[in-house]
């Protein structure tokens, strides 16, 4: 689909939906079709997410590949400390991303629940979203020391 | 320390798979970032209302925000690693070089990095082998008469220098890059975006493949363009992660560019100036009472103390960051209601909160619209007060959009001068004149980055005090607009249409009911002409002046981008090039 053709779409769906609203008021007239409309952009919008996810975990593949030779054993670069310092660099930044793949995954997963009328009412799917379930790896020696610090070297 | 085994048999090449590597990464997380934001929330935005999806959209900011830290830090990564694979590249070559010249001459080099021959002066022959080692000139210097000594010293000194040459990279770009871990919190705060800026400046210390005087300055914005398109693609990540500010600011290369660089300058002085706000100490008490004998209320001795110390840099933090979060606004879309007509992406051609500030945002590609729209905006224009001007050229992109039979448009604010302020300087020509070369180069920079398979019709639109300065660039310079659209102007210092560097009949004029700017500027900006014993003063809204003088139904000096206004609807059938469809008013 092009821009355009993407853009009348959705617009034909904005304004079906802005005219249900207006026309019925709330609570009365075709609340299916308003249904239909939001189980179908929350659906979109959970592919999208979905979509995002993949991106990610293939570039941490290509991330990780890259490193076969850099320091890790390999006779290459062993031995500098910037190729160590990379090394340890290179792990903090794989749990990181593999975090924002966990949320992309919580994100993705409500969404489709939205998309299910999983939740009840506004309220729930609000704090649905509220709540983060993608906890951070926070073993030891994960990660830079705190923001602020200045992050000095830990080598 | 770097030995002489390990320089030897490096493979500068594995680091720069490794670069390859974080560049992957850095470009999915820039590419996921776009995506998550343009794409996702929007479309999420336009079709259902609600805490809920509000709440939804906030988590996909927060995640797109990741990303864009994300993009920024592993580009840094890479261009250490780059760097740093380049000069271990040279010391190991300079080894291979001490190592050839001395086998060459049947020396042995040791892989402690000593020198090695066998002496064969019969007045040693109980110990004929002879070895020296680098670092230790001391032990030849002008008192060996042994020449083969000496010149194995040479040798033995240049393994000596390569080797310490690798210990000093190693240890600078390990420094570097301890800096660059991610931490584990999701959520990017201002502190992570100061580091972010201060583990730039970190990793420009240590790499010096790209450096910042290569950069050009004062050059054409084709030029520019040719500089960038002359080096490699590590090159320009490597510039873009390193040097962004002066990327970004650089007329002439690529709107995607100067977007990725913008973005990140944006990112981080916005942390950093929140950083600045929230460090001031509070505003203390203003006004005391009057008491007995002194009944009138005066100013507090420390608030006054404060506000001298304080109080300019309070409001210049205050205007820059309003207008930092407008911009963001922009990007996130955060205006945008449901149902509303949506706009394309933005583009930060040039961002800078020094000062009054600089920032020139786009609707749409320009590198590939068919129809560019650039506005200039008058008086009291500022970063502390970017959202209405932002806003004017959303509508015009709505309108023009509508009207280009689908041909793409990009419609750009260009706050790319210091705009007067208040009453008085508006009074003055010296911020048009200032300000007028700024423009012409960065409309010769959207010249030169744009795609050449298109044609780029391009409109240069002023509003008020921004129409003096168009006139300005033309009066001074060349102007290299198709079209020029004049809003409310006081006068443009030029007094016919003529003299605006475009083809004749292509200077359109809008002067609304209730403005009264344009009859009270004239005095100042409009031409002075002396007709018989009067001096009169030539503006576009005069017919001598020769613009075509478009119809208006708006009020005042403030109403010509109104949603469905004609006064908007004329200026965007200029923009596409309709020129047949624009309504005519009086002139």
């Amino acid at each position: 689909m092009t821009f355009d053709q993407e853009w009348a779409e959705l617009k034909g769906e904005a304004s079906t939906r802005l005219r249900l609203a207006s026309a019925d008021g709330p609570g009365g007239g075709d609340a299916q079709g308003q249904l239909r409309q939001s189980k179908r952009a929350w659906s979109q919008a959970s592919e999208g997410v979905r979509a995002v996810r993949g991106d990610l975990r293939t570039a941490v593949s290509g991330l990780s590949e890259g490193q076969r030779g850099a320091g890790s054993g390999d006779a290459g670069v062993t031995g500098l400390l910037s190729a160590t310092a990379q090394r340890s660099v290179f792990q903090s930044w794989k749990r990181k991303v593999d975090h924002m793949q966990r949320e992309c995954d919580d994100v993705q997963g409500k969404m489709e629940k939205a998309a299910q009328s999983y939740y009840r009412t506004d309220d729930a799917v609000r704090d649905a979203f509220k709540s983060r379930d993608a906890a951070p790896d926070d073993r030891p020696g994960v990660g830079r020391p705190t923001p602020g610090e200045g992050g000095q070297s830990r080598w | 320390m770097v030995t002489f085994d390990q320089l030897r048999d490096l493979r500068p090449a594995e680091l720069e798979d490794a670069a390859d590597g974080w560049h992957r990464l850095s470009s999915a997380a820039g590419t996921a970032k776009g995506r998550v934001t343009d794409e996702i929330a929007t479309r999420l935005q336009l079709a259902v209302t609600g805490e809920g999806v509000d709440a939804a959209v906030e988590r996909l900011h927060d995640l797109a925000r990741s990303c864009h830290h994300a993009q920024v830090e592993t580009g840094l990564i890479r261009t250490a690693l780059n760097g740093l694979a380049g000069e271990l590249r040279s010391a190991q070559k300079k080894l291979a070089d001490a190592v050839a010249d001395a086998e060459a001459e049947q020396f042995t080099v040791k892989s402690d990095g000593s020198v090695h021959w066998v002496d064969k002066d019969p007045a040693a022959p109980l110990a004929p082998h002879q070895s020296v080692r680098g670092s230790r000139p001391s032990m030849v210097i002008g008192s060996d008469p042994d020449p083969k000594r000496a010149k194995a010293q040479e040798y033995a000194d240049r393994i000596g220098a390569a080797l310490r040459e690798a210990t000093e990279a190693d240890a600078r770009y390990a420094r570097a890059l301890g800096r660059l871990h991610a931490d584990s919190d999701l959520n990017v705060s201002d502190a992570e975006w100061v580091d972010a800026q201060r583990d730039m400046a970190a990793v420009r210390g240590a790499a010096d493949h790209v450096p910042a005087g290569d950069i050009p300055k004062g050059k054409s914005p084709k030029e520019n363009a040719d500089w960038w398109k002359g080096l490699s693609q590590d090159e320009q990540a490597d510039y873009i992660a390193l040097h962004p500010a002066s990327v970004g600011a650089l007329d002439g290369l690529p709107a995607t560019v100067r977007d990725e660089a913008n973005r990140a300058v944006l990112a981080e002085k916005r942390a950093d100036y929140q950083t600045q706000l929230n460090a001031i100490p509070p505003e203390p008490i203003k006004i005391q009472p009057g008491r007995v004998g002194s009944p009138i209320a005066t100013r507090t001795a420390e608030w006054i103390a404060w506000d001298k110390k304080w109080g300019d840099k309070r409001s210049q933090l205050e205007a820059s960051l309003k207008g930092m979060g407008d911009i963001q606004n922009r990007f996130a879309r955060n205006d945008l209601e449901p149902g509303e007509k949506r706009f394309p992406r933005a583009y930060l051609l040039a961002f800078s909160p020094e000062g009054r500030g600089r920032a020139v945002i786009a609707n749409g590609n320009p590198d590939t619209a068919d129809h560019t729209a650039v506005y200039v905006p008058g008086t009291d224009a500022g970063l502390g007060n970017f959202a209405h001007d932002i806003k004017r050229m959303t509508n015009l992109w709505l309108a023009a959009n509508s009207e280009a039979d689908g041909k793409s448009v990009s419609t750009i604010t260009w706050l790319g001068y210091d705009a007067p302020q208040g009453i008085k300087q508006p009074a003055s020509s010296e911020y048009a004149n200032n300000g007028a070369p700024h423009l012409n180069t960065f409309v010769d920079g959207i010249r030169a980055s744009h795609a050449t398979d298109s044609p780029g019709h391009l409109t240069v639109t002023g509003h008020s005090y921004g129409t003096t300065l168009i006139g300005s660039a033309a009066r001074q310079g060349d102007l290299h607009a198709d079209d020029i659209v004049t809003l409310g102007s006081p006068g443009v210092q030029v007094g016919r249409a003529t003299d605006l560097d475009v083809p004749k009949g292509h200077v359109w004029n809008e002067e609304a009911d209730g403005d009264k700017i344009p009859g009270l500027g004239r005095y100042v900006h409009g031409h002075r002409e002396q007709i018989l014993d009067t001096a009169v003063y030539i503006i576009p809204s005069d017919r001598v002046f020769g613009a075509h003088q478009m119809r208006t139904d708006t009020d005042g000096h403030s109403g010509y981008w109104d949603t469905d206004s004609g006064s908007l609807k004329n200026q965007a059938l200029v923009v596409v090039g309709k020129y047949g469809d624009v309504e005519k008013g009086s002139g």
